[in-house]
């Protein structure tokens, strides 16, 4: 008997397909690992086989019948109990509470019976061996503790369908093992599991088989038992690296053989990060990958200013960093281009002029603090010029522009500050394939004029660019690519499977 | 001709504070048909004198949360700055009894204010305090703290030097209306060119993007509390000087007229987004509307009612003329 099945199923967000006519069959009871990388599909289709979204195109059964409607939340949380990557518990509610929400125990008059909310919640609780009071609220849980009671809440509900979506992300290995268990027992018990996982050696341990997706394509499904790490990795990855990184920089990995050290990173520690230690070259490009929680967030925000270390230097053209502040990052030649646009990129309702700026008024103000409006103009306009943004004046407000014209806009604050270094964080997120490949032109020709970039990305292909790459894994520095490698070398070193250890 | 009626155009697809200006004109307009004194020399100089208090709190609270902050304590300082300088300086039995000079009073009034300003931007800035609730509890305390020190008496005859701004008259034109038509200048440009005052945009708009463009945002914020603070005991003496006294109850419930005349002129109540113009046109709607409802006789029980149903009307009617929420949603 099939449990899952979905047919010809695509996704499309506005333009962009997110998932194209993926068919898909799980049988009843096995394991299905799901992998893929960022922007796969994977959580485009977990979407859509819990209910959250509706399907483009194409039909999706469960046992047999049709999927309910989207709007039927009960009928899915009948059938489907989904741990989501970003915890879902409420905070200021009791840990009992957050176990039965939605569906507390009443008596027959409809008033709740907390008696019973309470001792069906330590059932579960000494079930899972959580070792925490049901009557506690949530917020006071650690991290891997919200994480167990959510993965406990959906795993004893009764449901015939359980999908996890990264649940490891959070969890130390005692409790990965726990996990395990129930999974297995899971299993035993009939259960359909889908398991998603950025970590190959957890899919390989835990599930029959495995569904690789790519570009929002379906590559190919695999029994564990005739699959490889290797071979999984490069389904992952395929053969084709046309991408706007490669296009944009063809030949560029080379470094322009400037001398010098415009950049020394030593001993640097912080949460998530050990003792890291390297320099930078005048136009050279490193890349830093690793997986999510690897350090190489942490080591942005570190250089940015927005954090302060707990040890070690940073140093820019000799001169060692004390502040910490992204004000003495900035004066002392380091910008960065933020994660996310939206969080820290950009202020929405202000001009993107007035954006494009923002880090450097305090250059471009006269007597007393006061910047001229022709003045700003007129920097701002260069700058947009510089990196193509597409406005009808420096006064139209950032947020009426489009994904790559905004992004186009948090990259010309940065350069706006002249940097000796720039710090980018996944720089082409949301943005079309043109503004990519503008985008990196901009950078490689700030480069050519001896620029160091320092480059972060969920983009593998991108990584192609640099010179060389560092590749983190759990706060540490596991491996160096230098001269000619393939990006499933990469990603073996970043999954931690292969390589050194 | 055409480009003028494009600039105008722009300027109001710019400006969501001009969207109520229509309403502001059809309200002088009544006014001038309805009561033959409106359109005075004797009664337009009393309305904008009146106005200034308005005005000038309007200002510290338009700097506060342009930057996503609020300060409801600005109308409590509106009473015990003034309260506090009368009484170092008045003699006893009104007074504490310290007869320090005049001067020495004015200092302390406006001392106290950007004390006031600098406690509650520490609060909110280093403690990480709701701006709100602080904010009230200052209000609610510096209220009581007015009260007690003068045990609920009036100072009726304050020394001069107290009671100048607010009293005096510069070339024929009461000095109230010169000093807070030179803060609207003072305030907008600082607003609009001032580096420090982009900065607020960019506090309000988004304060983590600010952050990560080098601005201090802390002390940006600090500063912008003792300002208000600053303004907030400004406006009290130029009410003290306006009745020549100092009441207890001075400037209770002013904060509310503060947030209409802001609502009015299309400042965000979420920061980010608001100008002076904006404010002024709020000011000007509030201030005329209660001088309007004086001179047409309204029964003073129903007073009130009227003001509150008309700035409703004026809300809804600007909603509609913008096209535009004042306040999205997320």
């Amino acid at each position: 008997m099939t449990a899952v099945e979905t047919r010809e199923v695509s996704r499309r967000f506005g333009p962009t397909l997110a998932l194209e006519r993926v068919s898909l069959q799980i049988p009843a009871g096995e394991t299905r690992g799901l992998i893929g990388r960022n922007g796969a599909g994977k959580s485009t289709l977990v979407g859509l086989v819990t209910g959250l979204l509706e399907p483009s195109d194409g039909t999706i059964r469960l046992w047999g019948r049709p999927a309910p409607k989207t709007s039927d939340r009960a009928a899915w949380r009948r059938l489907v109990g989904t741990v989501h990557q970003h915890s879902t518990l409420q905070r200021d509610l009791s840990v009992a509470e957050n176990l039965f929400l939605g569906g507390l125990p009443t008596r027959g008059s409809g008033l709740v019976s907390w008696g019973e909310v309470r001792s069906r919640a330590r059932a579960v609780l000494e079930e899972w061996e959580l070792d925490v009071s049901e009557t506690q609220p949530a917020r006071r849980l650690t991290l891997a503790q919200r994480q167990l009671v959510e993965i406990a809440r959906e795993l004893s509900r009764g449901a015939q369908l359980v999908i996890l979506d990264e649940p490891t992300s959070r969890l130390a290995s005692g409790d990965i093992d726990r996990l395990y268990r129930h999974v297995r027992r899971l299993r035993d018990d009939g259960v359909t599991v889908i398991y998603i996982s950025h970590h190959l050696n957890e899919v390989m341990e835990l599930c029959d088989s495995v569904t690789v997706l790519k570009d929002g394509r379906h590559v190919v499904t695999r029994l564990v038992s005739e699959a490889t790490t290797d071979q999984l990795v490069s389904d992952m990855v395929g053969d084709e690296p046309r991408t706007p990184a490669a296009v944009a920089g063809a030949g560029s990995r080379r470094g322009t053989g400037a001398r010098g050290t415009v950049l020394a990173v030593d001993g640097l520690r912080a949460p998530g990060l050990h003792r890291l230690s390297f320099s930078l070259r005048p136009g050279e490009i490193l890349g830093v990958a690793g997986l999510v929680g690897s350090g190489k967030e942490v080591l942005a925000e570190l250089l940015a200013g927005e954090a302060a270390p707990d040890g070690g230097t940073i140093a820019v053209d000799g001169r060692t960093l004390t502040a910490h502040t992204v004000a003495e990052a900035i004066e002392a030649g380091i910008a960065a281009v933020p994660a996310d646009r939206h969080q820290s990129g950009q202020v929405p309702a202000l001009g993107i002029g007035e954006n494009v700026t923002m880090t450097i008024a305090r250059r471009i103000a006269g007597a007393l603090g006061f910047v001229s409006p022709r003045r700003r103009r007129s920097v701002a306009a260069e700058l947009m010029r510089d990196v193509g943004i597409v406005a009808s004046s420096p006064r139209q407000p950032a947020a009426s522009l489009s994904g790559g014209n905004q992004q186009k806009g948090v990259v010309a604050r940065a350069l706006a500050s002249k940097p000796r270094v720039l710090v980018l964080v996944n720089p082409t997120t949301g943005v079309d394939i043109a503004s990519k490949a503008t985008i990196f032109e901009v950078i490689l020709r700030h480069r050519e004029r001896g620029m160091a970039v320092l480059l972060v990305s969920d983009e593998l292909e991108e990584y192609e660019l640099c010179d060389r790459v560092l590749v983190l894994f759990g706060g540490r520095q596991v491996r160096e690519m230098r001269g000619s490698w393939a990006l499933q070398e990469l990603l073996s070193a970043i999954e931690g499977v292969g390589g050194k250890e | 001709m055409r480009r003028l009626g494009a600039r105008l155009s722009e300027f109001a697809a710019n400006n969501q504070s001009a969207a109520v200006v229509p309403a502001l004109v059809v309200l002088c307009i009544v006014a001038t048909i309805v009561t033959p004194t409106f359109l005075t020399e004797r009664n337009i100089e009393n309305l904008l004198q009146q106005a200034s208090v308005l005005s000038v709190l309007s200002l510290a609270m338009l700097l506060v949360l342009l930057a996503g902050r609020f300060d409801l304590s600005i109308e409590s300082t509106v009473g015990f700055a003034p309260m506090l300088a009368a009484m170092l300086v008045v003699g006893a039995p009104t007074g504490f009894g310290t007869e320090l000079p005049p001067a020495i009073g004015l200092v302390a009034a406006f001392a106290v204010g950007g004390v006031v300003g600098l406690f509650n931007g520490y609060l909110v800035v280093k403690l990480h305090l709701n701006a709100f609730i602080t904010t009230l509890a200052m209000l609610i305390l510096l209220r009581g703290a007015t009260l007690g020190i003068s045990s609920g008496r009036t100072i009726s005859e304050p020394p001069a030097a107290l009671t100048y701004l607010g009293g005096a008259e510069w070339l024929g034109v009461p000095a109230s209306i010169v000093i807070s038509g030179l803060l609207f200048v003072a305030v907008g440009c600082f607003l609009s060119y001032h580096r420090v005052g982009r900065n607020v945009y960019a506090i309000g708009g988004n304060a983590r993007a600010a952050r990560a463009a080098g601005i201090n945002v802390d002390r940006t914020i600090l500063g912008l509390y003792v300002v208000a603070g600053l303004l907030a005991a400004l406006a009290g003496l130029l009410l003290s000087g306006r009745i020549d006294s100092m009441v207890a109850s001075q400037g209770q419930n002013l904060v509310f007229d503060v947030f209409a005349a802001l609502a009015i002129g299309a400042v965000s109540l979420n920061g980010g987004r608001g100008s002076v113009v904006g404010v002024l046109v709020g000011v000007l709607f509030l201030s005329v509307l209660a001088n309007v409802l004086v001179l047409t006789g309204v029964p003073s029980f129903w007073v009130d009612m009227t003001r509150g149903g008309i700035i409703v009307v004026a809300l809804i009617l600007a909603r509609y003329t913008s096209g535009k929420a004042d306040e999205e949603d997320s």
